[in-house]
């Protein structure tokens, strides 16, 4: 039967609606249906009408959470009740395909119930919209923030992880400037910069480490050689005394007790004799001196250089006749082992003397000057002088740039010298012109 | 010093061109900070401040 009025075919209108409307009688059986439900349900007219609602869409079987049906029949039996429209919240409620199987889907549905004269429900218009596409954007969207939440999420762990991680390098570095080489860095297995930068570091350490014990070994080694070399000095100079004093004892008998029964030339060669073995006698006094500095330990204290340089004069002036002038400027306190320095000085200006005893106007300058970490101490004379490619032999031990016919000497001063000063961890250097004069400069770490 | 690369891998590039170096005891090579004040920038500060450690001390060991 079609329903129609003034020439209008009402059914016609109402199932071709562009929209999804279902009409059911107050028992929830199907009457109507446009074809916009039947098509979005996928379900045919003739296998629906007169067929109960929730026989014809009934919850998917697989969804245990699935509610629809009740929130459906909650809502219908609410209108039925209350005569009054209903509009429900967002249902999920699955579509089950000619097949059997259930196909997701979104409503937003509107009941409105048709009352009658009497007020009573007659129809209820159950109006639906499809929103699963809209849905499924929305999960969509929650999706990717939360997605874009983890992401987030774990950059910021990566990012505190990294810090640990460059923390850890930073601190070996550390370790690494303090010269410790032990610690390690622990490789990820990101196998990223950082853990190349790791591996580098490792491989540096180990290198260093190596290096550094190596250096200590040859140090070592060194040590004990210079022990043992000066073992041997400190034996065979002292061994060579006795024979030399016999020597020496010997030419003074015949000196004594023979001389009248030798000729001139026997004589002459006879003191020559002597005053070989008395220089001999020199060279291992010096030399025993020498070797004993190895073995000295020193005893530093807060030395008044201009105090120290006064009692070298004294010295000097005692034991070795010059007429050279001394000036002396205000020179610096240092903290050192008082005995050594004053040898050192006492060696320093009695050079000085010597070489400018064949100067008209003899001239030795003493004064100091302060640097960023060393006093410097200057000896300066207008002597002999020295060439300077010769500079190097200056403090070898029995090294000398002029004969002993020219300057008497046995070339172990300057030896001494540097190695008092090099014990006290300081330098030592010369400049000279041959003819015009020689500096010696020492210098010593800064007292603080 | 080396001018400083514009990207990341240029400097971890020099980074490991200084460790090498280091490791065959040639401690001269400083490398630039960039303006980033980044990770990278950080290590290479302590990197500096190593090899200036060490070639003190190698300069320290000649004297």
């Amino acid at each position: 039967m079609r329903i129609s009025g003034a020439g209008i075919d009402f059914q016609a209108l109402f199932e071709s609606a562009p929209g999804l409307f279902l009409v059911l009688l107050p028992d929830l059986k199907i009457v109507a249906v446009s074809d916009a439900y039947l098509e979005a349900t996928m379900t045919r007219r003739e296998k629906i009408m007169g067929r109960g609602l929730f026989e014809i869409f009934p919850d998917n079987p697989d969804d245990k959470t699935a509610d629809g049906v009740s929130n459906l029949r909650s809502s219908l039996n609410t209108i039925l009740k209350n005569k009054a429209s209903h509009t429900m919240a967002v249902q999920k409620y699955d579509i089950r395909r000619p097949d059997g199987t259930f196909e997701e889907r979104y409503w937003s549905p509107l009941n409105k119930p048709v009352l009658n004269a009497k007020k009573e429900v007659i129809y209820i218009i159950h109006r639906v919209e499809d929103v699963t596409d809209f849905v499924r954007l929305e999960k969509k969207g929650i999706e990717q923030a939360r997605l874009a939440r983890i992401e987030i999420r774990e950059k910021s762990l990566y990012i505190k992880d990294n810090e640990e991680r460059i923390n850890r390098i930073s601190d070996v570095l550390l370790m690494y400037t303090l010269r410790d080489f032990s610690q390690k860095i622990a490789v990820s297995e990101k196998g990223d910069e950082l853990d190349a930068i790791a591996v580098g570091l490792n491989t540096l350490g180990e290198e260093l480490e190596s290096h550094i014990k190596q250096v200590e070994d040859s140090n070592n080694q060194l040590e004990s050689v210079n022990n043992e070399l000066e073992a041997f000095t400190y034996s065979v100079s002292h061994d060579l005394r006795a024979p030399l004093r016999a020597v020496n004892g010997y030419a003074q008998v015949l000196v004594e007790d023979y001389s009248s029964s030798l000729d001139s030339e026997g004589k002459r060669i006879l003191e020559n004799v002597r005053y070989n073995a008395a220089k001999m006698g020199t060279l291992i006094d010096e030399l025993l001196a020498f070797s004993r500095l190895g073995r000295k330990e020193l005893k530093k204290t807060n030395i008044n250089m201009n105090e120290l340089v006064e009692g070298v004069f004294i010295t000097i002036d005692k034991t070795v006749p010059h007429k050279a002038e001394i000036r002396t400027g205000t020179l610096h306190t240092i903290m050192a082992d008082y005995g050594l320095i004053h040898q050192v000085v006492f060696n320093l200006v009695s050079n000085a003397v010597k070489y400018t005893s064949k100067r008209p106007k003899p001239l030795v300058e003493i004064s100091s000057e302060e640097k960023e970490n060393e006093v410097v101490f200057v000896v300066k004379d207008n002597g002999a002088g020295f060439d300077m490619k010769y500079a190097h032999k200056l403090f070898g031990v029995f090294q000398r740039l002029h004969s002993n016919e020219e300057f008497e000497g046995t070339g172990v001063g300057l030896a001494i010298v540097q190695r008092v000063i090099s014990k006290h961890g300081g330098r030592v250097w010369a400049e000279g012109v041959q003819g015009k004069g020689a500096t010696f400069y020492f210098s010593l770490t800064k007292t603080k | 010093m080396k001018k400083t690369p514009e990207n990341k891998d240029g400097r971890i590039r020099l980074i490991h061109e200084q460790l090498v170096r280091f490791t065959q005891l040639d401690f001269s090579l400083r490398l630039p900070v960039s303006e980033q004040g980044d990770d990278i920038d950080a290590i290479i500060v302590g990197l500096n401040t190593l090899g200036e450690e060490l070639s003190a001390g190698e300069q320290f060991k000649k004297e």
